[in-house]
């Protein structure tokens, strides 16, 4: 901002050909060229550990889990509907 | 028999002949003329013919002159000749009567039956003999070797005579011996008064098997002796049936004693390879003694004796000696001669045991030593070939040893608790990733397949399938791996070994990546993206599956508007793909490709996520305070300290740092450095790596011990839903099988109160020890 105060008494001063110069625009620094993202999906369900084994719900007893996911969702939708 | 039957018909012919010549003469002085004679013979044959009457006339005749009678003295006679015969023989004159006549004479007096008397007076003269000449021994040549000699002699002697004689005697081996009972054939009589009067002799006796022994001794001690001689008098003492007695048996007193000598003393001058090569020489010596001169039955009682004086009581001492300096240099040979001479002693448990040690005091050197923990794997591996190559070429690939090393192995490896495990898959890291381009596709295959070998000893397996997960994470996020084929290789081998459940989540992190793959094509193509996203940026996204991988700290980012821009619409993209999903944003995994413009020229940076967003900030500030950089990108405090540090006090300077220094201080400034030079177009600014990874591993270990108390549970549970009713010693009991990792017995006590509070389980009421199952 002081730069920018110091830059405005300089316009109604100067030449025109210097008013061009100190207008300009400074080049940015830095660009970001590449992005690489990592992100975990899972169930969007308040439950993260199962109920029964404890284990995380992604974890083992896979099948069971889906049992019991299903059920979960399918709970989660009949509220919803409600 | 025949010569009876033969013997009557010759007189029968003389009585003949006698009776023709008085017919003879008869005729004669009966007849005149010269011309008649032929007629007159002719006349008496056809006469003998024509008249039958006649021979019986004769034969009456015969036997009126009566039975032919002995002459007297016939046995006496007989018996002085055959006497001075074997006097002569004895005596080694020349025998006056030939060999023939005395034959026959023997025949004459065994058809008279006369057998009996001249066998014992045959010994009697032989006892005689052979008596005067072992007598002749005693008090002879001090000088051993003579003194064999003149036993030789003496014992060849009586062979030769005792052949004569039996020569000459023959048919009376022949009918009376054989037709006698407990009567010994002339050449066994012989023999057995030889040994009657060696033994009446017991100077000569004991001075024979001396002497013997001193010659074997100097045979033994290197001297060349007379083997010929030895043979010799070795058979003697066979023939005479006292060999085992006379000469087995001191014999093999004396090589138990000079062999227990030699033992001692070559045990204290010789290294352990030296004394077993010494030890193979002296059996093979021995072996060969008994080829050249000792008797057969020798070899076995001999060989057990040396061998047990010079290996079997010397096993610990050549254990302790030199079985490690073999070890440690790699003495393939040695070890083969120590593995076959132990056989034959009954000593390979002694040498199985000795390796089990020295892999266990060596190893342990390996693993315990943590100033080389870079090392430890490799040099685990070079320890276990070095092992292998000995087992087959020294040991002969024998399974008592083999699974001697996988014993010792197994201990090793748990020996320090996890950290052989997480430097095993560090190991395989550093194989599998990017950098590693000096090894072919078929040598990184055998490394693996080595590895393996250390991996299936670890009894904490998920400790090493925690930190194999979180390195392969990071390749295969951070595009680092060498060969895709390479990896799911080894995935391959994992469940070879322990079965899909434990490479379930490492498959699944594949399945992960090539799913991202397909993700991100589709999101490129899809219309959110073409109307929406702004040029510029080259976003890829690993849409990854909670639970498949490592667990990441969550860590939250205020990202610059662009990233934000490009994020809520990827999301918008996958949540109407996939329904009934949420994503979770891992920031500090995220990395990121930058174009700087520095006044000294322009670069290309490889900076993770966090030095993005704080390298974006300077695009619209000159200089900022640590405070400021916090409450602009919402860092956390640690985090962003790392962070900084790696901008601006590492090898690469993008940022500069008032005051200088090492470490980010609350106080400090930061600015842009214009003056930043590098000879690189593309420059990777890398993170503090150190601390990292020592946090890292620490947490990674933490966690492997929490999911063990989730195992431990449902272990519990399993087991007690099956008994219902089971005491706290079986429960602890079956639990120890069960489970795979290191338990102690403290932490299942802890499990147990826990399902106990959350009422799994509850104690019987009447006895406190007794569990009982809550459904």
């Amino acid at each position: 901002m002081a730069t920018l105060d110091f830059d405005v008494p300089m316009v109604p001063t100067g030449e025109p050909s210097s008013n061009v110069g100190p207008s300009s625009k400074k080049p940015k620094h830095f660009e970001i060229k590449k992005w690489n993202v990592v992100t975990l999906w899972a169930w969007d369900i308040v439950v993260d550990n199962c109920a029964i084994c404890w284990n995380h719900i992604m974890d083992l007893c896979k099948k069971f889990h889906f049992f019991q996911l299903k059920t979960v969702l399918l709970f989660e939708a009949f509220r919803s509907a409600s | 028999m025949s010569n009876t039957k033969l013997s009557p018909p010759m007189k029968k012919a003389k009585s003949i002949d006698s009776k023709n010549d008085d017919a003879v003469l008869k005729s004669p002085a009966a007849a005149s003329d010269d011309p008649n004679a032929p007629a007159l013979v002719a006349a008496n044959l056809s006469r003998k013919k024509a008249t039958p009457p006649h021979p019986p006339k004769k034969l009456l005749i015969k036997f009126h002159k009566g039975i032919p009678t002995l002459p007297p003295n016939f046995e006496e006679d007989t018996w002085a000749k055959l006497k001075s015969a074997i006097g002569a023989i004895f005596l080694k004159q020349p025998v006056s009567c030939d060999l023939e006549n005395l034959y026959q004479a023997v025949n004459d007096l065994c058809l008279y039956k006369m057998g009996g008397n001249l066998y014992q007076r045959i010994e009697k003269e032989c006892e005689a003999h052979i008596s005067a000449a072992l007598q002749s021994l005693v008090g002879q040549s001090p000088d051993l070797i003579v003194f064999l000699s003149l036993v030789e002699r003496c014992w060849q002697d009586l062979c030769d005579q005792m052949l004569m004689i039996r020569g000459i005697a023959l048919f009376l081996d022949r009918t009376y011996v054989k037709q006698t009972t407990n009567v010994q054939s002339l050449w066994d009589m012989g023999l057995q008064l030889f040994c009657k009067y060696l033994s009446l002799s017991p100077e000569v006796e004991h001075k024979t098997v001396t002497g013997l022994l001193r010659m074997i001794g100097s045979e033994r001690s290197g001297e060349s002796v007379d083997r010929t001689l030895l043979n010799h008098l070795l058979k003697m003492f066979t023939a005479l049936g006292i060999y085992a007695e006379t000469f087995e048996k001191p014999f093999l007193e004396c090589t138990s004693e000079f062999y227990a000598a030699e033992g001692m003393k070559y045990m204290q001058q010789s290294d352990a390879p030296d004394y077993l090569k010494h030890v193979e020489t002296r059996l093979q010596e021995e072996h060969e003694r008994c080829l050249l001169y000792l008797d057969a039955s020798t070899r076995k009682p001999l060989i057990a004796t040396a061998e047990k004086q010079l290996l079997e009581r010397h096993i610990p001492a050549i254990l302790d000696k030199g079985f490690t300096v073999l070890m440690d240099g790699n003495r393939i040979e040695d070890l083969q001669r120590m593995h076959s001479l132990f056989s034959r002693v009954n000593a390979l448990e002694s040498l199985k045991q000795a390796l089990s040690s020295y892999i266990r005091r060596t190893g342990q050197g390996i693993v315990m030593d943590e100033e080389k923990d870079k090392d430890m794997v490799s040099s685990l591996l070079e320890f276990k070939a070095s092992l292998d190559t000995i087992w087959e070429e020294s040991f002969f690939k024998n399974e008592a040893f083999s699974n001697s090393i996988k014993d010792a192995f197994e201990y090793l490896i748990n020996l320090r608790q996890n950290r052989p495990a997480e430097l095993i898959a560090k190991f395989l890291d550093e194989k599998l990733r990017a950098g590693n381009k000096g090894t072919s596709e078929e040598e990184l295959e055998a490394t693996l397949d080595k590895v393996l070998v250390l991996f299936r000893f670890i009894q904490g397996k998920d400790v090493f399938e925690a930190f194999y997960k979180k390195d392969l994470a990071k390749r295969l996020l951070l595009g680092k791996s060498a060969s895709i084929d390479a990896e799911k290789s080894m995935i391959s081998k994992l469940k070879t070994e322990c079965g899909s459940q434990f490479t379930n989540k490492l498959e699944g992190m594949f399945k992960d990546i090539e799913l991202s793959k397909e993700i991100n094509d589709s999101f490129k193509q899809s219309s959110q993206a073409r109307s929406k996203l702004a040029s510029g940026i080259e976003m890829s996204v690993h849409v990854l599956t909670t639970g498949h991988w490592p667990t990441y700290p969550p860590m939250d980012v205020r990202l610059p508007h662009e990233l934000n821009v490009y994020q809520d619409i990827f999301k918008e993209f996958y949540l109407s793909k996939y329904s009934g999903r949420r994503l979770m944003w891992q920031n500090s995994l995220g990395h990121c490709v930058l174009k700087a413009e520095f006044p000294k020229g322009r670069k290309e940076l490889a900076v993770s996520l966090f030095q993005t967003v704080v390298l974006m900030l300077f695009n619209d500030a000159e200089k900022l305070s640590l405070q400021d950089i916090k409450d602009a990108t919402g860092i956390e405090d640690k985090e962003l300290r790392r962070t900084l540090q790696s901008l601006a006090c590492g090898k690469v300077r993008v940022l500069q740092k008032m005051p200088k220094g090492r470490d980010v201080e609350d106080d400090d400034l930061f600015v842009f450095n214009d003056g930043f030079t590098a000879p690189l177009y593309r420059i990777k600014v890398n993170a503090i790596q150190l601390k990292e990874t020592v946090e890292e591993n620490t947490s990674t270990t933490e966690r492997v011990f929490h999911d063990r108390q989730y195992q431990i549970d449902a272990a519990i549970v399993r087991i007690m839903k099956t008994r219902k009713v089971l005491s706290h010693t079986l429960l602890i009991t079956e639990l120890f099988q069960q489970l795979k990792f290191p338990i102690k017995p403290a932490d299942l006590k802890k499990r147990i109160e826990s399902l106990i509070d959350r009422e799994y389980l509850e104690r019987d009421k009447s006895n406190p020890q007794i569990y009982n199952y809550l459904a």
